[in-house]
This record gives structure tokens, sequence and C-alpha cells, in this order.
């Protein structure tokens, strides 16, 4: 149950033009800037806008071809939307809305709702099956959403900019969730996102769009080390560590410890730190206020545009960005011994709720190396 | 009064502020005065005929003259009328609303246009077209006739010049609702495998359903009222054609008491739609 998909849109001042692969039970996460195309890649797969060219192939099905007039319509596909506006039917139930996509498959009412309350139930919901979606708070919508599309037995999953709607709080809480859904789900899923946190925590693939084009992609961390363009380094460039958090310091898995200063974390934790925010120095830094002070080496060194982006082995494992003027002052190149500091505040936390779900997680000691 | 007050200070500020060749500005009466006074007059012009009705009616002899059975028999026959008229109005008018809102086909503004003519033509034309098309003489008259069925001068005649003149206004209530919902709720019903059909039935109208209601409110208020048309169509008959307002027309020549009291009931129905339709326009007018 695969996706391959040659997708090519043309409508008045835009084109998209992209190809798009994933595997089951694989999350390809698609980044890019506002009018980038990522919507309308989506829709195309959907087939809520037809392809000027190309073909989509899903789970070994030719389901659109214009070359031999082939084009199923978006209800016969069996391809799962979330909507970045939820879309939740206003005058429906949470129930009826989850058991919509049932009952429009034939299933018995009593049946469909039945089902409805059990994904209800697995996204933490119970007790809210009878609220209309006004009742919902952004947080309760968006699982609403989520079960609503999961429980048709998609063989697609699609998610436009599933958390832009949801307050940061919400945010940490849904993403997390999110994250054990997708690993439960069996088929291929998207992720249209511009947000790199939601990018690299819930993705295992990156496809980079910008102007209906496709500038980069792969996985993420041999993104985030070798980022095609200024605008890549910005938007793939966060490192992301994984560890326990206890009394302010956090436990990275894979050795390290990283002191953040939020005591009120304790458990499973997401650190998240900008590689602009990571101090180099040549030489054993002499006391600073920096909280966060260990010795690495510079794996590797890449120029894009007005920074370089520096990937230090190091535990934990981080990438930097420092001037082309820094390395040639500091005369840095591979293999050379550094010193990396963090200022504790610089480091942002998130609790992380399902770590057990993530096959990836034991192996993610750094940017998902 | 803020206007005494800004007229005392306005010609201090505007000589230290702007150059001498400009004029001074002068002194004018508030907007309110300007605006109010005819506001008054149009509100007391809309108001006048109702207070004229109420003071006139025959109170005391109400519940007689309503007794009558030819009263009763005019207000059965227009309420009847009325309710057939807005109910094919919705089985047909829905569809087309629907037709007009959602597809896109050539002549497609034309055709609006079409459907909208009847909500200015006088009633009258409409009338006359109506003979002339369902008429004994008219284009589809041989055609009905071959199967037995006369529609002018009946009672489902009146059903019919009342649904054309009556029928547009649910159809633009319903298109404009069809056209204001964005698609997104029937992608989305797509999507989770629903066919059109079911988009149709389990989302589309239960999200303009107000509309429709609102729209055959007005249809049924519309076809209520109807003249022009009726009396053209199908005539003046007591007990077949004759509906509520020819009725009070009529009566106003042999007996004005009786005409005032079957004013009051279209009076009475009339304000009993505008409570229904309460919720969308006794509102004042918000930014969407």
């Amino acid at each position: 149950m695969s996706l391959q998909a040659r997708l090519r849109v043309e409508r008045a001042g835009f084109t998209l033009d992209a190809d798009v692969h994933a595997d089951a039970g694989e999350v390809l996460g698609v980044l890019g800037p506002n009018g980038a195309g990522k919507s309308t890649l989506l829709r195309a797969l959907a087939g809520l806008v037809p392809l000027t060219a190309g073909r989509v192939e899903l789970a070994g099905e030719v389901i659109e071809d214009p070359a031999v007039g082939r084009r199923l319509a978006p209800q016969d596909r069996r391809i799962g939307m979330v909507f970045q506006d939820y879309r939740l039917f206003p005058h429906l139930s949470a129930r009826e809305n989850v058991a919509f996509g049932l009952r429009s498959a034939g299933t018995p009412k009593a049946d469909a709702r039945s089902h409805a309350d059990s994904w209800l139930a697995r996204l933490g919901l119970t007790g809210l099956e009878g609220r209309r979606p006004n009742e919902l708070s952004g947080g309760q919508a968006q699982r609403v959403a989520l079960a609503r599309a999961l429980s048709a037995f998609p063989r697609l999953l699609l998610m436009d900019e599933p958390l832009a709607a949801l307050d940061v709080a919400t945010r940490a809480a849904v993403r997390s969730e999110l994250r054990g859904q997708l690993a439960l789900f069996p088929g291929p899923a998207l992720l249209v996102t511009h947000d790199s946190l939601d990018a690299l925590t819930l993705a295992d693939r990156l496809l980079i769009l910008d102007d209906g084009r496709v500038i980069q992609a792969g996985p993420a961390a041999a993104i985030a080390q070798r980022p095609g363009s200024p605008y890549v380094a910005k938007l793939v460039g966060l490192n992301l560590l994984r560890g326990t958090a206890a009394a302010g310091v956090i436990q990275v898995d894979g050795g390290g410890l990283l002191v953040t200063g939020d005591s009120s974390l304790t458990g499973p934790a997401l650190a998240v730190l900008r590689p602009s925010s990571v101090l180099l120095q040549t030489t054993a830094p002499h006391p600073s206020s920096a909280r966060n002070v260990w010795p690495g080496r510079l794996a590797a060194l890449e120029t894009i545009g007005d920074r370089v982006r520096v990937t230090i082995a190091s535990a934990p494992q981080l990438l930097a960005d420092v001037t082309p003027q820094a390395v040639a002052e500091m005369r840095l190149s591979a293999g050379d011994d550094v010193w990396v500091s963090v200022k504790a505040t610089d480091i942002d936390t998130y609790p992380d709720i399902y770590p057990g779900l993530d096959p990836e997680v034991d192996e993610s000691g750094g940017a998902r190396t | 009064m803020t206007s005494g007050a800004g007229a005392s200070l306005t010609p201090q500020a505007t000589d230290s502020l702007t150059s001498p060749d400009r004029p001074r500005p002068r002194r004018r009466p508030s907007l309110l005065v300007v605006l109010g006074a005819p506001a008054a007059i149009a509100l007391a012009f809309l108001l006048l005929p109702l207070i004229g009705l109420l003071v006139r009616a025959p109170w005391r002899g109400l519940p007689q003259l309503l007794a009558d059975p030819s009263v009763r028999q005019a207000l059965r026959l227009s309420l009847m009328s009325a309710t057939l008229a807005t109910v094919f109005s919705l089985m047909v008018g829905v569809p087309l609303a629907w037709v007009l809102a959602r597809r896109r086909f050539p002549g497609r503004r034309l055709v609006r246009a079409l459907v909208l003519l009847p909500l200015v033509l006088p009633p009258v034309v409409g009338g006359v077209g109506m003979l002339y098309a369902f008429g004994r003489r008219g284009v589809l008259g041989p055609a009905l006739g071959a199967v037995g069925i006369s529609l002018p001068f009946s009672t489902a005649g009146v059903v019919l010049a009342e649904a054309f003149v009556a029928m547009p206004f649910l159809v633009i209530t319903v298109e404009g609702a069809l056209a204001g919902s964005d698609q997104r709720y029937e992608e989305a019903a797509a999507t989770l495998g629903a066919s059109d059909w079911t988009t149709f039935r389990r989302i589309t109208l239960p999200l303009i359903g107000p509309s429709v209601a609102a729209g055959a409110v007005l249809c049924f208020a519309r076809a209520l009222g109807e003249f022009g048309a009726t009396i053209t169509f199908a005539g003046n008959l007591p007990g077949t054609t004759q509906t509520m307002p020819l009725a009070v027309y009529v009566a106003l020549e042999t007996n004005p008491e009786a005409a005032l009291a079957l004013a009051l009931v279209l009076l009475a129905v009339s304000i009993l739609i505008l409570v229904a339709l309460r919720e969308r326009w006794l509102r004042p007018a918000q930014p969407a």
C-alpha cells in the first residue's frame, strides 16, 4: 500500500509540478512557504483538483491518469483528509461526524455509531460524542477531524496544517497524540505544514515545495545537515533532542545532559534548539552564563548562502549555524575539536507524551540522525 | 448641544490653522436635522395606512363579519392556494436554485435574469402571459385541453398564478444561500466517500435549511397577497378563484366594513409572517 504520484496542475499564474512517493506506514512531511502549492498538492491527490498531466497510483491502483482519461472521483478514492479548518459538519454531532464515512459506505446506523464512539474513545474524546462542533475546543475539534478521516478506513491519509489553528499549549499535546495515531496508521500519510517542529517530530521524510516545485526531498536529518538553500536551512534548521526530564535537566536519549531551567517538566520530554543559538569555541570556555558546555568534534560544514551549517558530533549531537567569517577566522574544518555552549534560556521544552509508539525514538540521539 | 459648542470653537481654530484665502466653513445644520425630517415623513407615510385600517376597523362587528361564509370561503381558498403555490415552488424552485448556484453552463446569467423577471414584472402582465401559455388559445392550451385540463378560471389556475409571481422570492433566497455556503463541507463529505446524492441530502440541504424556510415563508407571503396575475388568469369567481385580496377589492365597493375586516385578517397574517422571519430581518444590518 504505497503512493506513487506525478502531479501536474496548471492554473492561471501557477503551476504545480511535483513527484510524490510515500511507502506504507511512512509519514511524508510537505513543507514550503505560503503559496508554494502545498494545499494544491493535497487537493490534487484527494481528487478535489483535476490533474493537467501526471499519474497517481495508490496501493497498486491507478486512480488518476489524464493521458488515458482515467480519473476516480474523490468519493471513490478512499483517501482520508484532515483539513486545516477541520470542516466538521456543523449540524452533526461529533459522533455523527465520525460515523459519516461509514454510513456513506452503507454501514447500518447503529454499527457506524458504535464504531465512531470507539474512534472517539481512542482519541480521548469519550463523553463528547453528542457535542456539536461549535461546542468543542480547537484541540477537540482537531481530534474529531482526525477520527473522522481515519474511521473511514482510508488507503492514504492527507493532513493540511492539522495543528496550525491550535494555541501553543494545545498544540504540543495534540502533536504528541497525532504522532501516536500516525504510528498506528498502516497506509502512507502526507502532512502539510510550515512548522519545522511539526515536520521534524511527525514526519519520516520531508518534501520541500517552493513555487510549485520540489526543491529538496529526503530524510529530515539529511536535509537539516545539507539544506539546499538558505530558505530550507531556516525551515528545517532545528535541533530536536528527545530525553527524560527531571528537576530542570533533560537526560538526552543517546547520551548527554541538557540544563533547560524548566523545572516543571518531568518525564519524557522534547528539547528544541535553534542552530543559531549554538555557540562554538575552539578552546575550553571560561566560566560563562551558558549552562550547557561540552566538547565535540566538527563532523561536517555546509555553506548555504550567508551562513555555514555545522554538524557537531558530540553528546548530544547538534547543528550549529555560524557565519562564513567566523569559520575563516577560527579556521574551522571537519575533524576539529570544538567546545559547544548553549544557554538554558535558548532551549524550548515540550512534554513528549507518546514516546513508546514511535519506533524511531530510541535511535534519535540528535536531530533524527 | 454639541452643534452649538462646535460652532463657538471652530472659527477660532480655523483662523489660526488655515491660510487666509481659504473660505471659512459655514455653520451647517446638524445631519440629524437634515436627514431626520424626511425620515420622519417616510415613517409616517408607511404607518398611516396601517393606522387608518386600525382606526376605521369595525371592531365591534368583526366577529360577525368574519363569520360570514363568503369571508371564510375566501380565507380558506387563499390559505390553501398560497400553501400549494409554496409547495410547488419548493419542489421545482429549490432544484432550480441549485442549478443556478452550482452548475456552470452557457447562458446562466440570462437564465438567472429571466427567473428573476417576475419580481419586477407587473403581475397583470404575468397573468396575460399565463393566459397565452396555458389558456385555451395559449401555447399549451390545445395539449392541455386534449387531456381534459383547463387551467384558467380554476383554483389550479390561482395556484399557478401565485407560484409564477412568488417562486422567484424562494429561488433567489435559496440560490443566495447555496452560492454563499462555500463548498468546503461538500468537499469534506466527498473525501469521506459520500456520493453526490448523499452529500446533497445529508450536508447541503441541512446547511441551507434556514434559508429554504425563510424563502418559503417569503414565497407564501407573496402568494397570499397576489392580486394582478390571479384576477387576470384565474378570474374572480367566489369560492373557486376569489382569494382574500380579490374579496377585499370587491367588498370595498359593496360592503366597505367587510373589506376592512378582510384587510385586518390579511394584516394579521402579514404580522405573523414578519414574526416568523424576525431572526432574519428584524435584526439591524451587521457587517458579514
